[in-house]
C-alpha cells in the first residue's frame, strides 16, 4: 500500500503546482471519491496551512553529520569482510589488503582535508555594482531601497534582489548607466521599456535609463539572457563583441566573454537579426549563431535553445563543451582560479548538467565522475589533472 | 577521491544512495516525529532505517520500492518503539490499533511525500522566489503576499509566474537529462 500512498503524493503535488496531465488528474478523483478521509487528507494539503511552519522545520534538521556516522559504518563493514577474507586468502593476498587499507585511510585523510579546503568556495549570489555615472557607484544585494528618484533618471529601485527601472515622462537627455556583476554574482534588471534581462557572473551591461529616439540600444560584455518587450516602432538593438542583435521582441541568451574569444547569440523565441562585420543573418528559434570574434568567422547551428539559458534557472548544462570553456563558467561564478597541469585537459569535452546553488565538489564531482580528469582544491585555487 | 556510493536496481536503474539520504533524510524525520514525537529518537530511527536500505540495496525492483521501503521501515521501527514504551494513552492506542493505524500511516506518508516534494522544489529556485511561492503554495492570494512581504503586486506576479516556469521547467529537464551524455 505504501506505493500508492507515495504515488497519491506524487498526484497532489503535480496538481497543486499545476504540471499534472489530464490522467492523472482523473487518477486524483477516483482516488479521492474513495473516501471522506481521503478527501479531508487532500482539502488540508491544498489548503497548504502550515506549509511555511514546516518548511522551517524541515529546514531545521541537519543531515550532515548523520551521512558521516552512516558512510563511517558501511565503510567498517566493508572492513570486517575483507578480514574474513583473509582467513581463506594467501599471503599475498593479504600484502594487496594491507595495502588497500592503508590506501583507503589516507585516501580519508585527503578527503577531509578536501572538505575543509572545499568549505571556504561558496556559489554565487545576487550581488553587483550600478555605475550611475563616472565616480558615482551603488553595491547592489543587500536591502532593497530607492537608489534614484529624479526628473532626470526617472525612479530607480531595488525591488525583490533586482533592479527595476521607471521612466517619468519628459526625459530628454540620453544619461547612461552601467551594471556590472563581478565575479561569484548574479542579477535581473528591469530597463525603462520593461525589457528584462537576467546576467550572470562576470558581465556588464549599459544601458540608457530611459530610451529616447528612434530605437533602443544597450551593450553587453560577458552573458546575458533577454527578454525583450515588444515594440515595433523601436527595435532594441545589443551591441557586443564583433557582433550586432536586431530584434523587435522576443528572449534570447547572448555570451560573450573576451577570454572566449567568441560571441555567442541564442534565440529562444521570435526572432533576431544577428550583424557581423561582413555577414547580415536571420535566427529563427532553437538556432545560434557563433562568431570567432578574431576571424569574423560565423557558423549557425541547430540546437536545444533552452539549454543555454538554463543558468537563469540555477542550472549549469553543459552539451559536449570544452572543459576550459566549463571552467571559465565555475571560476566566475565560485569566484575561484583554475589551473592546468596540462593543457591538454582544457580540449576534453564534457556533457552533463549541475545544480548553480550547489557546493562546488558536487560540480567537481559530476566531472570526476567521467574518469577523464581530477580535482585538486587548495583554497580560491582549483587545480585540474589529468587522470 | 570521494567515495561513490551508487547502486543498481534490478530494473537497470542506478541511485546514488547518497542522493536518497539527501532526498529523504528530512522528511522522514518528520515522518517519524508523528509517531514518537522526539526529535532526537527520530534522527537515530531515520539512521537505522538507511543503514537497513544499504545492506538491502541490490533487493529492489525500482525505485518507488525503494521509497516505499524506507516509509514502511521507518513506521515499522517507530511502533517498534511505541510498545517498548508502554505508554496506556488512548493516543497511542490508536495508533496501535490495526485499523485506525493504517489511515493514520497513510495520512502520514502522503502528507510528508507531498511536502517533501514540494520542499524540494523550493529548495531548488532562488532566494527571493522560494518566499513568494511558499506563501501562494499557503494559500495566500497575491495581495496577501504583496502585504506580508512588503513588496509590489506586480512583484509578487513577476516571482510566481517565474517560480511556477521554473518548477515545471525542472520536470522537464528531467527527462532530457536522460539522452544526454
Amino acid at each position: 500500500m505504501t506505493k500508492k500512498y507515495i504515488q497519491i503524493a506524487d498526484l497532489i503535488y503535480k496538481d497543486k503546482v499545476g504540471i499534472a496531465t489530464e490522467k492523472e488528474k482523473q487518477e486524483l478523483l477516483d482516488w479521492l471519491a474513495e473516501s471522506d478521509f481521503n478527501q479531508q487528507i487532500f482539502e488540508e494539503l491544498s489548503k497548504g496551512s502550515g506549509l511555511s511552519q514546516s518548511y522551517e522545520e524541515y529546514r531545521a534538521i541537519h543531515r550532515k553529520q548523520v551521512w558521516e556516522q552512516i558512510e563511517h559504518q558501511i565503510v567498517s563493514k566493508t572492513w570486517r569482510l575483507s578480514w574474513q577474507w583473509l582467513g581463506y586468502a594467501a599471503s599475498v593476498i593479504v600484502l594487496i589488503v594491507a595495502g588497500w587499507l592503508m590506501f583507503s585511510i589516507t585516501g580519508r585523510d585527503e578527503e577531509q582535508k578536501k572538505a575543509k579546503q572545499v568549505a571556504t568556495i561558496t556559489p554565487g549570489e545576487r550581488k553587483a555594482i550600478l555605475h550611475l555615472e563616472p565616480g558615482k557607484q551603488v553595491v547592489l544585494g543587500g536591502m532593497d531601497a530607492v537608489i534614484v528618484d529624479d526628473s532626470l533618471s526617472g525612479k530607480i529601485e531595488q525591488v525583490n534582489d533586482a533592479l527595476v527601472y521607471q521612466v517619468e515622462d519628459g526625459i530628454k537627455e540620453m544619461k547612461m548607466n552601467m551594471l556590472e556583476i563581478p565575479k561569484g554574482g548574479e542579477f535581473n534588471v528591469t530597463l525603462a521599456d520593461g525589457s528584462q534581462v537576467w546576467l550572470n557572473a562576470g558581465t556588464k551591461l549599459t544601458y540608457p535609463v530611459a530610451f529616447i529616439g528612434k530605437e533602443r540600444r544597450v551593450e553587453l560584455e560577458g552573458e546575458g539572457y533577454f527578454e525583450v518587450k515588444r515594440d515595433d516602432a523601436k527595435p532594441f538593438i545589443v551591441m557586443l563583441n564583433g557582433m550586432e542583435i536586431k530584434v523587435l521582441g522576443t528572449s534570447f541568451n547572448l555570451r560573450s566573454f573576451k577570454q572566449d574569444g567568441r560571441t555567442t547569440a541564442t534565440l529562444i523565441s521570435g526572432k533576431v537579426e544577428v550583424k557581423t562585420l561582413s555577414k547580415n543573418v536571420v535566427l529563427e528559434p532553437n538556432q545560434q549563431a557563433d562568431l570567432i570574434v578574431g576571424e569574423d568567422r560565423l557558423e549557425i547551428r541547430e540546437i536545444d535553445a533552452e539549454s543555454y539559458r538554463a543558468w537563469t534557472k540555477g542550472q549549469f548544462v553543459f552539451r559536449r563543451e570544452r572543459l576550459e570553456t566549463i571552467m571559465d563558467d565555475v571560476a566566475r561564478w565560485y569566484n575561484v582560479t583554475v589551473f592546468y597541469e596540462q593543457s591538454s585537459a582544457k580540449e576534453i569535452l564534457f556533457s552533463g548538467i549541475v545544480e548553480r546553488y550547489a557546493n562546488i565538489t558536487e560540480t567537481l564531482k559530476m566531472l570526476e565522475k567521467t574518469g577523464k580528469v581530477l580535482f585538486i582544491v587548495d583554497n580560491q585555487k582549483i587545480i585540474v589533472r589529468v587522470k | 577521491m570521494s567515495r561513490n556510493y551508487c547502486f543498481t536496481l534490478t530494473n537497470g536503474v542506478q541511485l546514488d544512495f547518497k542522493q536518497v539520504f539527501d532526498q529523504y533524510f528530512n522528511s522522514l524525520v518528520l515522518f517519524s516525529d508523528r509517531y514518537l514525537g522526539e526529535r532526537e529518537e527520530s534522527e537515530s530511527l531515520v539512521q537505522d532505517a538507511f543503514l537497513a536500505l544499504w545492506e538491502n540495496r541490490l533487493e529492489f525492483p525500482d525505485e518507488i520500492s525503494v521509497k516505499a521501503y524506507l516509509y514502511s521501515t521507518v513506521r515499522n521501527k517507530a511502533l517498534n518503539v511505541l510498545k517498548h514504551r508502554k505508554i496506556e494513552q488512548q493516543y497511542m492506542n490508536d495508533i496501535l490499533r490495526d485499523e485506525d493505524a493504517e489511515l493514520y500511516y497513510m495520512k502520514s506518508v502522503v502528507e510528508e511525500e507531498t511536502r517533501r516534494l514540494i520542499f524540494t522544489a523550493i529548495d531548488s529556485l532562488p532566494e527571493h522566489c522560494r518566499k513568494v511561492c511558499l506563501l501562494n503554495l499557503e494559500g495566500l492570494d497575491n495581495q496577501e503576499i504583496a502585504d506580508e512581504l512588503q513588496i509590489s503586486l506586480n512583484t509578487v506576479k513577476f516571482h510566481k509566474k517565474n517560480a511556477y516556469k521554473l518548477l515545471r521547467d525542472k520536470l522537464k529537464d528531467k527527462f532530457y537529462l536522460l539522452f544526454l551524455i
